[in-house]
């Protein structure tokens, strides 16, 4: 039998459709393609998502609305840092930099809070929890930091802070002067390290066992470019690695001139009477 | 009857009336522009506007470049969500509206060809997300101006204090906060807003020429919508499950080449991000946006022209 | 002869009726003409395919068989509205617009610009008399004032044929006569009018011509005066007439050598209103016959 209109129609439409889908396909592949690799499009692994938010989140993440999630998260995640519950922060800033991978402040505040103030948190929140119980897992947090930064730094491979970061953790939390100078020295080739920098370096470097000769001659090289870089932290380490290191006493620097120092350091002071 | 008569009715017999006629469009659109601001839409933006003033007052411990990055990712985020909300509701709404109340009858019945009517309803569905954005994007500027000034000056005056700093670093560090206030690209971002709103209507409009009811309209939309944004990701896993399947090849690689893929259009979210949009790739968007209205509308009118009422 | 201003040439309109195979035959190989400056009045029962035969000629609808012209042009053919003036029936425009603005909208479609269309929509508005309402909503008309607000904008871009279906339904009566009165200054102004309504007493009133539509099919068509008149008959209308009186003149006619009969004795009726119901009655007929055939042959076939 001849079939109605509608059917027809339905058929030719359907058709029409499926056409412009082919046609249209390897063009949006493309652009879709470029728009990634140009950071245009973050792709967000659905999986990893889906088990820990519900799907409806997942849907508005696809749907265009990634950001709306991530601020949702974040003042979830402040809030949880307001009742101490580091495994929610934890679980939070995973998301939320899943989500905002190239978002810089969010790795950095998501370390921060894991390995400075839950491994605090861990030392001294629960005085029931026997000291060394306490010890260790203050150091699984600040590890847990660091592994998040390392993370950070995989999407992130130029970013000055994040080396920054992960530096400063190693020197304040674990101690670890070599590790610290190394991820300060990467910090110094990323985009726009900030002017200390480099001292930090040298500074760090300078406690690396065996590499004192090393960070002698970068900080000499520092010193040399002027007053600006003349600090006291730079002279004196300057000064104990003269003493480690034998310099001649003709090689030497000298000695800070205390007068001049106390101006520097109180501008306002009247110059001591003759 | 004499010659001049004569002639006089042959020229009434075929009347010229132009076969399209922009100006006919434009008086259809701004009538459906008039209906949709007076059926009260604006009202969202006084909702906007309280949005966005309580986001720049969220004064939560983090840097200042992450607070202006807040302030725009709820702001872009709720106008997102207004204009494809509005694109599917308003449309769906328009020509069942019509046909119950037979204005359509009426419209119709006056030398207006069906495209027309079909183009006019979409221009004012358009013109209303495009003006809404735009006073959105104004208001939200402003907050923005103003939010980025005071936020700059604390983090100034902070890191002055804090002392250690070259003034280098300050600026550096000024410098990034900057780049996440007001900027010029943050306009291509609503371009995109737009364009995405642009597809979702002229999707809508297609599914209202054969939908029977305004209800049923605005669901196969929404979920068009919904799917659009993930077939083409699930499409792997289907595939991959089903193999050469003839379920694979009958039905879901056709349905996953009929559904518009929406991927495209989320570089709003990067944008707002602060990642650098190139005039080229915008273009190639404005392209795939115009193409994909330009058929939509196109086979809309196939459903629409010899539709009985 | 000019060209008619409605031109309806053996017109069906099949409906398919749910995703059945059934069918509904609306309107059946049914012409007419309308000619240029006369009113033409379509009656019919409700359901008898009025509004389907104007939707037709307005090209709001495809026919599925015959072809409908106005003024020449096929209906299918967007010119042919720029002729036509429409008032659909129980119109509802937007709530939304004034008075003054529906108006400037429809003048607008129409090609009217600046102050010829102002101008244009206050005459209008005089026209049908609702200048008070001018700047009130049409959300906050009565239904009196929307048909007229209707007519008024049919008639905005001065069209040449005015299409009405049913333009007093629900109008009171000094409502309805305005409306008359309007038709009347159409007519006057030749401009062609294609109205139909079951309201007979008005048809009466008004048309030049009427046609009678039943079950889809034109019974009878042609000048109002022509219609109603039987030329074999006669009429006696007598008053306080006593039943021995009647007996009387009944035995008289039955003893009449001629041949005369009595057709038919009761209270008197407006003829068309007669005719009307006898039409209905004739076509009721024979669908019911129509529809035991299909029955006979049905079973036949089992
Ligand atoms: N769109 C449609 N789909 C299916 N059937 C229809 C449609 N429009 C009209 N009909 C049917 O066609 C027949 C004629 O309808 P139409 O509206 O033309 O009658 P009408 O003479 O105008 O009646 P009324 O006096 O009640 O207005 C009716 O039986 C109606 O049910
Ligand atoms: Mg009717």
């Amino acid at each position: 039998m001849k079939f109605g209109r509608t059917t027809r129609k339905t058929v030719a439409v359907l058709a029409l459709l499926l056409v412009f889908g082919l046609l249209r396909t390897p063009l949006e592949s493309r652009m879709t393609e470029k728009f990634v690799a140009s950071g245009l499009i973050t792709e967000v692994s659905t999986s990893q998502l889906s088990s820990a938010v519900g799907q409806s989140t997942v849907l508005a993440v696809l749907g265009g609305l990634r950001p709306l999630v991530a601020i949702y998260l974040t003042l979830h995640a402040f809030d949880a840092w307001s009742y101490r519950e580091w495994d929610t922060v934890e679980r939070d800033y995973r998301l939320i930099t899943t989500l905002l991978p190239e978002d810089i402040d969010s790795w950095k505040t998501g370390a921060w809070h894991m390995a400075y103030n839950a491994s605090a948190s861990a030392l001294y929140d629960d005085p029931d929890i026997p000291e060394a119980v306490g010890k260790k897992n203050s150091r699984d947090w600040i590890l847990k930091g660091i592994e998040f930064l390392k993370r950070g730094i995989e999407q992130n491979p130029d970013s000055s802070t994040l080396h920054q970061e992960l530096a400063d953790i190693y020197r304040q939390k674990l101690e670890e002067p070599c590790l610290a100078a190394r991820h300060y020295k990467l910090a110094m080739e990323g985009d726009r390290p900030r002017s200390f920098v480099p001292r930090f370096y040298g500074y760090f470097l300078a406690r690396c066992p065996g590499r004192e000769r090393e960070a002698y001659d970068f900080l000499m090289e520092l010193y040399h470019q002027g007053e600006k870089q003349r600090l006291p932290t730079l002279i004196s380490r300057i000064k104990e690695l003269e003493e480690k290191l034998d310099v001649p006493a003709t090689h030497r620097i000298p000695d800070p001139d205390p007068d001049v120092e106390i101006l520097k350091k109180y501008p306002h002071a009247k110059p001591a009477l003759p | 009857m004499s010659e001049a008569a004569n002639a006089e009715t042959e020229e009434r017999t075929v009347p010229r009336v132009p076969l399209f006629s922009p100006g006919r469009i434009w008086v259809l659109t701004m009538s459906t522009f008039t209906q949709l601001v007076r059926m009260k839409t604006f009202y969202f933006l006084i909702i906007f506007a309280v949005l966005v003033a309580a986001a720049s007052n969220l004064n939560l411990l983090y840097t200042p470049a992450q607070k202006l990055r807040m302030l725009k990712d709820a702001s872009f985020g709720a106008m997102s969500i207004f204009s494809w909300l509005f694109a599917i509701a308003a449309t769906a709404v328009l020509i069942p509206r019509d046909l119950e109340d037979r204005t359509l009858y009426t419209i119709l019945a006056k030398p207006v060809p069906r495209l027309e009517y079909l183009l006019g309803k979409l221009f004012g569905v358009l013109l209303t997300i495009g003006v809404a954005l735009v006073v959105m994007q104004v208001l939200f500027t402003g907050f923005l101006f103003f939010r980025e000034v005071t936020v700059l000056a604390a983090e100034r005056q902070a890191l002055e204090a804090q002392g250690g700093m070259s003034p280098e670093d300050i600026q550096a560090q000024l410098e990034l906060i900057r780049a996440q206030g007001v900027q010029w690209q943050l306009l291509y971002a609503l371009v995109a807003i737009f364009l995405k709103a642009g597809v979702v209507a002229a999707v809508t409009m297609l599914v209202s020429t054969f939908a029977s009811s305004t209800l049923f309209t605005m669901i196969v939309a929404t979920i068009i919508f919904l799917v659009g944004h993930f077939h083409k990701l699930a499409a792997g896993y289907w595939l991959h499950e089903l193999g050469d399947s003839l379920v694979a090849k009958l039905v879901v690689k056709p349905v996953i080449m009929i559904i518009p893929d929406f991927r495209v259009f989320n570089v709003t979210e990067n944008i707002v991000g602060g990642t650098p949009v190139t005039t080229g790739a915008m273009l190639a968007l404005v392209g795939l946006a115009l193409l994909y209205m330009a058929v939509y509308s196109a086979v809309a009118l196939y459903l629409f022209i010899d539709k009985e009422f | 002869m000019s060209v008619p201003a409605v031109e309806v040439r053996n017109l069906t309109k099949v409906f398919p009726l749910s995703l059945k195979k059934e069918y509904l035959v609306a309107v059946e190989d049914l012409s007419l003409t309308v000619n240029a400056g006369e009113v033409y009045g379509l009656i019919g029962p409700n359901g008898s395919g009025k509004s389907t035969t104007m939707k037709v000629v307005l090209g709001l609808m495809a026919a599925t068989t015959g072809s409908t012209k106005v003024f020449g042009i096929e209906s299918r053919d967007v010119r042919s509205r720029h002729q036509i003036g429409f008032l659909p029936e129980n119109p509802y425009f937007y709530k939304h617009l004034t008075g003054f603005e529906t108006l400037k909208f429809y003048g607008r479609l129409c090609g009217l610009r600046g102050r010829e269309l102002k101008d244009r929509a206050n005459e209008m508005l005089a026209l049908v008399d609702l200048e008070v309402a001018r700047d009130r909503r049409l959300g906050g008309y009565s239904k009196g004032m929307l048909q007229r607000i209707g007519l008024a904008q049919a008639m905005i871009q001065r069209p040449r044929l005015v299409v009405l279906d049913e333009p007093t339904a629900g109008v009171d009566p000094i409502g309805s006569r305005q409306i008359r009165d309007l038709i009347f200054k159409l007519k006057e102004d030749g401009i062609s009018v294609f109205l139909c309504s079951h309201l007979l007493e008005q048809v009466q009133e008004v048309c030049d011509r009427v046609g009678i539509i039943a079950n889809g099919r034109m019974w009878r068509e042609g000048p109002l005066h022509e219609l109603i008149a039987i030329e074999d008959q006669t009429e006696l209308v007598l008053r306080d007439a006593s039943p021995a009186l009647l007996e009387r003149i009944r035995n008289l006619v039955a003893s009449d050598s001629g041949g005369a009969e009595l057709v038919r004795s009761g209270h008197p009726r407006t003829t068309l209103e007669r005719l009307f119901l006898d039409i209905v009655r004739e076509s009721r007929e024979a669908k019911a016959k129509e529809d035991r055939e299909k029955q006979a042959s049905k079973g036949a076939k089992k």
